[in-house]
């Protein structure tokens, strides 16, 4: 039924327990359902091992032939045999419309993120059958092209949840509406740290209260990829492989990621080391074990510790915050504060008083998307958050390329992109002899489709080619928010046309 | 510090910070314990897995010989297969049977292994406040334990130095729907099936609510079925077996001949295959233990097929359950909501022989996290005990909960009767806990006066109303000396039994009446609490 509808039947209503509100966190390794609990006035993390186990599914589903079933999440990742069965890391690859293969068949992610979506909001109804789902905001990553978020609709339709989901929110607006709403209302600035499989992103934000409506303006903005917790998973199944014999088969190697799942929080998340840890390989033949001291976990995780203390040093100076201890609020979310050194290292720059760890730091910003629908539906009061970002580009920056006799924008910095962000540089084919090419135009698209100019790059000094016989190598890099550099390089064209030497550079400021 | 001085400090000044109230689910399979969060005013499970990212407790001793420590948990459960011979899991079943369990060629009781997982449990209280003390904490036990057990049961808490604490023990179920109604909109007249499938125990209890306005709900058990042996574990060895029987064919050794390490892997692998299947359809059992390592496939079908007796017995279990209900047979119809609880009631087959019975899945609820209701039921019941929620704050927790629970057994006595020894009930099933105490009145007869002095009695329980004599279990025996001496058939005794509303542990009294009309009663009046394992001697004045 369309969300809609419920936001009419719950508004001023006594709460009925078969109405659920949900908030969804899809994660690259782990996705998380929270609900909204009406009688309670919170939002509480639906634990998909109802206690047993993890609270969150990872991101994973398989196919398995013979039975002609996908499972899901633990299951699919403890039964890895190495096959080509199983998807996981579906996030990161959305936004291209990409397909994976499974057992030779391509199937599109979308597709697949249906698939899960479905099951991970199953477990809703296993627990009431009688559950009607009243509303979903799905969040989503801060950073995602707008093709993600298609995409991701397109999932939800896949998965029969189209008309339930409300909105796609981004993950930094969900938290920012429940912590204004009830952690700390009076927070004046804030540092906002997710860490999370792929990336830890952090953000320093000045928060104004006009009314019931919070204005908050991004002074700086970072992340790194090279702290992203799957580096420390990499990592660890190294350290798995120390202790077992040289030359493991292929099978064995396969069940390294389910022992991982099993064992991480084993030997990140203790804080107190009485004994070293054992760890048994029950799955090698044959059987190994190893004993892990807390000497080694420390020195594995040493240059993780040195690195995140100095992003978080850097996050600050470019955020022109003079004292770690000027921040009233440190918020941490993602699955990341699961480990006992990250805690420390957060508490050490900014000290006890303004830091805010969650009791479930992977099911946060799922309680927190919660929260978002319920204020969607009007079944709460919730401050409006208003997230202003001047690091964001607000225009697509392309090219005119002919595609089948027309003449297309094609662009290559997408308007959300952060400045900071890397492109990937773009081959083009001149389609005019080079005597009669003599410039290409950078153009700038706006939201209503509109197209200027904002550069021309002389294509003086190339050889004479004729038309079709010359690739170009195009690449842009923001130096700050208002200067970026284009540079062109001639690339030839096989053996017949080799590269020239030509290569020009040019600096705009894409916003005037 | 007594519990009840704990409670009297709190009805004046509140709850102290470092004083926490907790509720315990000593489980055959897990563990849990929570305690009650006095900011968010409701019950918090504790992590106690020490990082293992989940929060319930393997309940496995292990001893180590070479360091002389003790090992509770999950290492304990992952190390079975290194130290099998002094690894001790299950002691739930154990509980109240006089057995004891050899650890490194020492005898240890059940209650005294219990112990040491309760001490576990209670120490990770500390891990929330170093200064932490326990102030009160309720112990869940099955609704089907016999007098023995519970009694095990509370001496494991002595052992752990809960003695003062205990305020009292709840039943499974009950805490399981405690915990329940405070998350959830239960209706007047509603009758739910609780079916909690641990694994040890299956307990099915039949609530039905009485009474129910804005503050006030009352829950009355009408039926109570299930068995005290009839869980998961059930389940994993008839897994074992099908694996002793495949390491046979496939390497020629016996479970006799497999090293106690092998033995044990086995036991692991059984349980993994079990966790799996409920999940996949189909698993591949690795032997990677074995000589040569080999990979067996099996099919959800061929499991549920392995263990169709075990399905039938679990599905005549409700189907008894309905039709043995104090109030008159239930119909499935009647039933309104079954709600799953225990991990066991995870796997696939359970709720479709449910589906069989009530012919309809949407009454089918599964409990937001069945590992830890029963012990956050038990810390709602501990708080109710300790005055915590007489003012709260939260609308979902004014409601005053009533529970008419009911007896699951009956209580008697051995009598003789023309030479031939029997049952004589005189607090049947079904009665509730407020009115379990009757009395009945015995005329006492001896060969000479001198043996008027003294009589044993002998105090029993019938699990099931059909079960013989034969078949009934010894609750406890009660030698009764310093009677008046008199004439054969001139002292009349009134015995009076009671089954107590918390715990529902037996006690009694004995009080002679004297001759009616003729000898006036000489004032003997003692109170017994019978004990399986020793007997009770009173003597009056």
């Amino acid at each position: 039924m369309n969300w809609k509808r419920f936001r009419d039947i719950i508004s001023g209503r006594r709460p009925d327990e078969s109405y659920y509100i949900l908030g969804l966190d899809l994660g690259n390794d782990s996705s998380s359902l929270a609900f909204y609990n009406m009688a309670r006035g919170v939002p509480e993390l639906l634990d998909i091992s109802g206690g047993y186990g993890h609270a969150s599914m990872p991101t994973v589903l398989q196919h398995i032939p013979e039975s002609r079933e996908w499972i899901f999440g633990e299951y699919a990742i403890l039964n890895n045999d190495g096959h080509e069965n199983s998807a996981g890391s579906m996030i990161e690859q959305l936004g291209v419309n990409a397909y994976l293969d499974i057992y030779d068949r391509p199937i599109a992610v979308s597709n697949l993120l249906g698939l899960f979506i479905k099951e991970l909001i199953g477990n809703v109804r296993n627990i009431n059958p009688k559950a009607e789902i009243a509303g979903i905001v799905a969040a989503v990553s801060t950073y995602n092209a707008p093709e993600a978020g298609d995409e991701i609709k397109r999932a939800f339709n896949a998965a029969g949840y189209d008309k339930e989901l409300i909105n796609l929110v981004s993950d930094r607006e969900c938290v920012f509406t429940r912590y204004l709403s009830g952690d700390n209302p009076d927070a004046k600035n804030a540092v906002l740290l997710d860490y999370g499989s792929r990336e830890l992103r952090a953000g320093v934000y000045s928060i104004k209260r006009a009314g019931d409506r919070f204005d908050i303006n991004t002074e700086n903005y970072m992340f790194s990829s090279e702290l992203g917790a799957r580096n420390i998973d990499r990592d660890l199944i190294n350290l798995f492989l120390e202790y077992l014999p040289p030359r493991i088969s292929k099978q064995e190697k396969s069940q390294l990621t389910g022992f991982l799942y099993q064992h991480k929080d084993l030997l990140l998340q203790k804080n107190n080391w009485s004994k070293p840890v054992k760890l048994y390989f029950n799955f090698t033949y044959p059987p190994a074990q190893a004993t892990v001291t807390e000497k080694r976990v420390n020195e594995l995780m040493f240059p993780y510790k040195e690195r995140f203390t100095a992003f978080l040093n850097n996050l600050l100076v470019r955020g022109n915050i003079a004292k770690a201890r000027d921040i009233d609020s440190v918020i941490c979310v993602g699955g990341g504060f699961e480990m006992q050194w990250v805690k420390d290292s957060v508490l050490s720059v900014f000290g006890e008083n303004s830091v805010h760890f969650y009791k479930n730091p992977k099911g946060v910003i799922a309680e927190s998307a919660a929260v978002t629908a319920a204020k969607l539906l009007r079944a709460v009061r919730a401050p409006s958050v208003i997230i202003r970002d001047n690091l964001q580009i607000r225009v697509d920056l392309g090219i005119m390329t002919r595609v089948n006799r027309r003449d297309r924008f094609y662009p290559i910095i997408r308007r959300g992109a952060f400045w900071w962000q890397e492109t990937g540089p773009l081959n083009i084919i001149l389609n005019q002899a080079t005597d009669s090419a003599d410039s290409i135009k950078l153009l700038s698209r706006t939201d209503d489709g509109e197209l200027r100019t904002i550069a021309i790059i002389p294509l003086d000094g190339l050889p004479a080619r004729p038309k079709g016989a010359t690739k170009l190598e195009l690449s842009m890099r923001f130096e700050n928010t208002n200067s970026l550099s284009v540079t062109v390089t001639d690339r030839g064209f096989g053996d017949i046309y080799p590269p020239a030497g030509y290569a020009r550079t040019i600096k705009v400021n894409p916003l005037r | 510090m007594l519990w009840e001085d704990y409670k009297a400090e709190i009805d004046v000044h509140g709850l102290p910070e470092d004083v926490y109230v907790a509720g315990i689910d000593l489980g055959t399979t897990n563990s849990v314990i929570s305690f009650w969060d006095n900011h968010n005013n409701r019950p918090e499970p504790i992590d106690i897995s020490n990082g293992f990212g989940k929060i319930p407790l393997p309940s496995v001793v292990q001893y180590r010989a070479e360091s002389g420590e003790w090992i509770v948990g999950e290492e304990a459960y992952r190390t079975m297969n290194i130290y099998p011979e002094d690894t001790i899991r299950s002691i739930k079943r154990k509980m109240g049977i006089n057995e004891a369990v050899i650890i490194n060629k020492h005898p240890y009781k059940p209650e005294e292994i219990a112990a040491k997982i309760l001490t576990e449990l209670t120490a990770h209280v500390q891990s929330l406040n170093p200064k932490a003390e326990v102030g009160g904490v309720v112990v869940s036990v099955p609704y089907d334990f016999d007098d023995a057990a519970k009694k095990s049961t509370m001496r494991a808490c002595e052992l752990a130095g809960l003695k003062e604490k205990l305020i009292c023990l709840i039943e499974e179920p009950k805490a399981a729907a405690l915990a329940y109604n405070f998350g959830h909109q239960l209706n007047k007249d509603e009758k739910i099936l609780v079916f909690d499938f641990g694994g040890g125990t299956l307990d099915i209890t039949l609530f039905h609510v009485a009474e129910k306005d804005a503050d006030h709900i009352k829950l009355h058990v009408i039926s109570e079925g299930g068995e005290a042996y009839h869980g998961g574990d059930n389940v994993d060895e008839i897994l074992a077996e099908m694996c002793f029987k495949l390491i046979k064919d496939k390497s020629g050794v016996s479970e006799d001949d497999l090293s106690p390490e092998n033995q044990v892997e086995v036991l692991m692998r059984a349980r993994e295959t079990k966790e799996r299947l409920s999940g996949l359809k189909t698993y591949r059992i690795p032997f990677t233990f074995c000589i040569p390592p080999f990979m067996e496939q099996l099919t959800r079908d061929a499991f549920e097929e392995l263990i169709r007796p075990f399905i039938e017995k679990t599905h005549k279990l409700v189907r008894k359950t309905l039709r043995d209900a104090y109030t008159g047979a239930v119909s499935p119809d009647a039933v309104d909501r079954i709600l799953l609880e225990g991990g066991s009631s995870q796997m696939p087959w359970v709720r479709n022989i449910l589906l069989s019975i009530f012919n309809d899945e949407s009454k089918i609820y599964t409990s937001e996290r069945p590992a830890l209701d029963i012990s956050i039921g038990a810390t709602y019941y501990a708080a109710m005990k300790m005055g915590l929620l007489a003012q709260p704050d939260i609308d979902a927790e004014t409601v005053a909960v009533e529970f008419e629970v009911t007896a699951p057994h009956d209580v008697g006595l051995e009598i003789e009767s023309s030479g031939k020894k029997g049952f004589f009930p005189m607090i049947r099933r079904g009665t509730p806990y407020s009115l379990a105490k009757k009395s009945h009145v015995f005329a006492l007869q001896a060969d000479k006066p001198e043996n008027m002095t003294r009589f044993d009695l002998r105090i029993l329980e019938r699990i099931d109303k059909a079960d013989p004599f034969e078949k009934c279990r010894l609750i406890g025996g009660v030698e009764i000396t310093g009677l008046p001496k008199r004439q054969s058939g001139k002292t009349k005794l009134r015995i009076t039994l009671q089954v107590a509303e918390e715990g529902g542990m037996v006690s009694g009294v004995v009080e002679d009446l004297g001759m009616p009309g003729e000898i006036p009663p000489s004032g003997y009046k003692e109170r017994f609490e019978p004990d399986r394992y020793k007997i009770t001697r009173i003597a009056g004045a």
